[in-house]
């Protein structure tokens, strides 16, 4: 495509790991994609399109590493998402937790993409073990929420994904490892949506798919050789990060290649991930034709996605856009029998900490 | 009651006060007294037991005859509530002489009055006031006196304050059984900045925030006209009921709380105090809580409040005309830091508006706690005048207003 801006996918890097990760996908995809980077930070932007957000409340020197601060920050710019989002219809966002702008920012701007009718997926890294638990406690705290906010959240906890590469690392080199390792798997998504071979798999269907909402598993494999397919596969089913106890409503399935695909190969991955996600799960298949890149490689990517519908906590307003409704009758404390003050389809008697997810040590 | 005392009452979700007065040789209003008690039988600014709330505005009146020795038989009733809604209409003259004159201006009065009952749905809803917005004379816009003016063809825009009338039923209700006349209403948004704007601000533009404990309205005055005004269901108890939920407190303690170390907004001087919280049960051991987390709550609760008005009023077009800034009135106006709150949000200057309008307020009662109580007084003071002094138009427009 040769104006991204046309493009109805925006990928959405958000705080500072977020930013680092969309600029290692811009780069792996030659630039032309449709992207736009945001931080609290100043410092952190870098040859990406880059708007700080919360200049007035914060002084572009960043949240401090508290939620609630990057959120009333965000507030105060969403405004000027509105001319960057012309004609967007799906947003991708990565983003790392534990810090103040990864959670706090995403979760501001999924509620602004819900209110104007664009579908989130969401990539969020879980911080690694060895960072504390402070930023561990900051993750869990989010999460919740911004799964009720996001369309379809895909979690990545860093000890996981690294771990799966079988290296090991010393601690700058097993950070930078996992936001390498989560750039280059939302990069071979984008080639596949962007791209796409003689099976198609676009943004409007990816669109269809995550809109019913839920969680997904999300990994990638390469091999070379004849046996390639099989290799693929079998890493694929032994992946941790594809690991569920819920069934799958549906999974996206990116095969990309070089000129070499065989059709026998596209049947064994199929026939493999129909096997391992079960035959009820929709499955989605598209190919990725790219000789200069996969000359002699498999690679396959995974999005399983499970749950949604019934599982979010949204809600349709008249002008069919959706919002968040949190909170239950419970949490009305003096107002539990009182007529709900609704707002855009908000009880406004809810605690706003607890519609927020504002945390606090009492 | 002498024959020139008036009253007003305003029974809000947290207090029902009472307040008495003249007008004075200088044309101000001279308050005479204020009775109030807390509120009860009343939640979200709306009644809820007739019984409670008719105690408690027969003990107000009491109060006003033990204390000042008046005798209180009829009142300006305050209105709020998130049951207030607006309607903006225009009517159009042609007048009969060259210039214009006050029966023009009366017939464009009748005529907005007859249009604004023919558009709302009067079964479930009444008019409280119609407010002139301006005039056009001929091709002429924005004429705020058209009296002397020529011309054929007069428009008049009006802002019609309409509420709910089951809503103003009930409260009749518990008043008559207190056995106190209400035959005036008037909106409370427009009340308090009556009484906390100066002309100036009046003039030029600016916008007045009520924080009540049911609900918040908001009124923009500019070029000495209201232009639009507001009511969000959310006040002070949404504050003191997030930091009941938020600590496990009784509804009490967390008043308590917020009134005596409650903040807008969580700064560096938030800082790791614990604040003692007796448990009010003997037998049981009290509790300390984080002040930095009740700022926490508060500001949520706060910022979440101070934007909902900021989209409604960037809605309607006035963001940009308030060069004189926002001024807060209500009981929620005197928390710590809500003006820098509400100047960071706005990105305007923010004041906390007092009675500046009136002569011999007692000091305990010039809080913005009261603004309201007096701008109702005020309207009444002026209402008696024109019954007493007015022409013709003002005869009509008391009517109306």
């Amino acid at each position: 495509m040769s104006d991204p801006t046309a493009s109805s996918l925006i990928l959405l890097g958000i705080g500072g790991a977020g930013c680092r990760i969309a600029a290692g996908i811009s780069r792996a995809y030659g630039g032309n994609l449709r992207l736009l980077t945001l931080d609290t930070d100043a410092s952190g932007a870098s040859g990406v399109p880059f708007t700080l957000i919360g200049g007035n409340l914060l002084a572009g020197r960043g949240s401090g590493g508290s939620v609630p601060n990057a959120r009333n920050a965000a507030k105060d710019d969403l405004g000027q998402l509105e001319q960057k989002l012309q004609g967007v219809k799906t947003a991708v966002i990565v983003t790392c937790l534990g810090g103040g702008t990864g959670g706090g920012v995403t979760l501001e701007v999924l509620q602004y993409l819900r209110q104007n009718g664009i579908t989130s997926l969401v990539f969020a890294t879980e911080p690694f073990g060895f960072e504390g638990e402070a930023r561990s406690a900051c993750a869990r705290s989010v999460k919740g929420i911004l799964e009720d906010n996001a369309d379809v959240t895909v979690f990545l906890p860093l000890d996981t994904l690294v771990a799966t590469s079988g290296t090991t690392d010393n601690m700058p080199e097993s950070l930078q490892r996992g936001v390498d390792m989560v750039s280059t798997g939302v990069t071979l998504l984008w080639r596949l949506l962007e791209k796409p071979g003689f099976i198609r798999l676009d943004a409007e269907r990816l669109r269809h798919l995550i809109e019913d909402g839920g969680n997904a598993g999300f990994a990638t494999a390469t091999a070379t050789g004849p046996d390639r397919a099989a290799i693929v596969t079998g890493a694929l089913k032994d992946s941790p990060l594809l690991r569920s106890s819920v069934q799958n409503r549906a999974v996206l399935v990116g095969v990309l290649a070089g000129d070499d695909l065989k059709l026998s190969e596209i049947g064994k991955i199929s026939e493999s991930v129909s096997f391992t996600f079960g035959a009820e799960a929709r499955m989605e298949l598209g190919t990725v034709n790219d000789e200069a890149t996969f000359s002699g490689r498999l690679t396959v990517v995974i999005l399983a996605i499970r749950g949604g519908k019934k599982s979010k906590a949204a809600s349709k307003t008249a002008s069919g856009k959706s919002r968040a409704s949190l909170g239950t009758p419970s949490d009305r404390g003096r107002f539990n029998r009182a007529e709900p003050t609704l707002r855009n389809g908000v009880d406004l008697d809810i605690p706003t900490y607890l519609r927020q997810a504002i945390t606090f040590d009492r | 009651m002498s024959s020139n005392i008036v009253a007003a009452i305003e029974i809000g979700t947290s207090r029902t006060v009472l307040a008495m007065g003249e007008t004075g040789e200088d044309g101000k209003v001279n308050i005479i007294g204020i009775s109030d008690s807390p509120s009860s039988g009343v939640r979200k600014s709306q009644i809820t037991d007739v019984g409670q709330t008719a105690a408690v505005v027969k003990s107000v009146l009491k109060k006003a005859a033990d204390d000042y020795g008046i005798s209180i038989t009829d009142a300006v009733m305050v209105v709020s509530g998130p049951h207030i809604e607006t309607h903006s209409t225009c009517g159009t003259w042609n007048t009969t002489s060259k210039a214009i004159t006050d029966n023009d201006l009366a017939e464009l009065w009748c005529n907005a009055q007859n249009r604004v009952q023919s558009e709302l749905d009067c079964t479930s809803r009444e008019i409280l006031q119609i407010n002139d917005l301006d005039y056009s004379v001929d091709d002429r816009d924005g004429i705020r006196n058209p009296r002397g003016m020529f011309g054929h063809t007069l428009q008049h825009n009006v802002l019609a304050i309409h509420c709910s009338k089951a809503c103003i039923e009930s409260t009749n209700n518990a008043i008559a059984s207190a056995k106190l006349e209400t035959s005036r209403r008037i909106f409370s948004g427009y009340c308090a900045a009556l009484s906390a704007l100066t002309n100036e601000e009046r003039e030029e533009g600016a916008l007045v925030i009520e924080f009540g404990g049911g609900s918040t309205s908001y009124t923009v005055f500019e070029g000495g006209a209201l232009r639009t005004t507001g009511v969000v269901g959310v006040g002070g108890d949404h504050v003191s009921n997030d930091i009941a939920v938020a600590f496990q407190t009784t509804f009490k303690q967390a008043e308590s709380l917020k009134i005596a170390h409650g903040a807008a907004v969580v700064s560096s001087a938030s800082g790791d105090k614990r604040i003692e919280l007796p448990s009010g049960v003997p037998g049981y051991e009290g509790k300390t809580i984080s002040e930095r987390a009740l700022h926490t709550i508060i500001n949520a609760r706060m910022e979440e409040l101070v934007r909902l008005i900021l989209e409604t009023v960037e809605a309607s077009g006035y963001l940009h005309r308030l060069p004189r800034g926002i001024v807060i009135t209500g009981g929620g106006a005197s928390l710590t830091a809500l003006p820098q709150l509400c100047s960071r949000i706005f990105g305007l200057n923010t004041r906390v508006g007092r009675p500046v309008n009136v002569n011999g307020i007692e000091e305990r009662y010039n809080s913005p706690a009261y603004a309201t109580i007096t701008g109702a007084l005020m309207y009444a003071c002026k209402q008696e005048n024109n019954h007493t002094t007015g022409g013709i138009l003002d005869f009509i427009k008391r009517i109306f207003k």
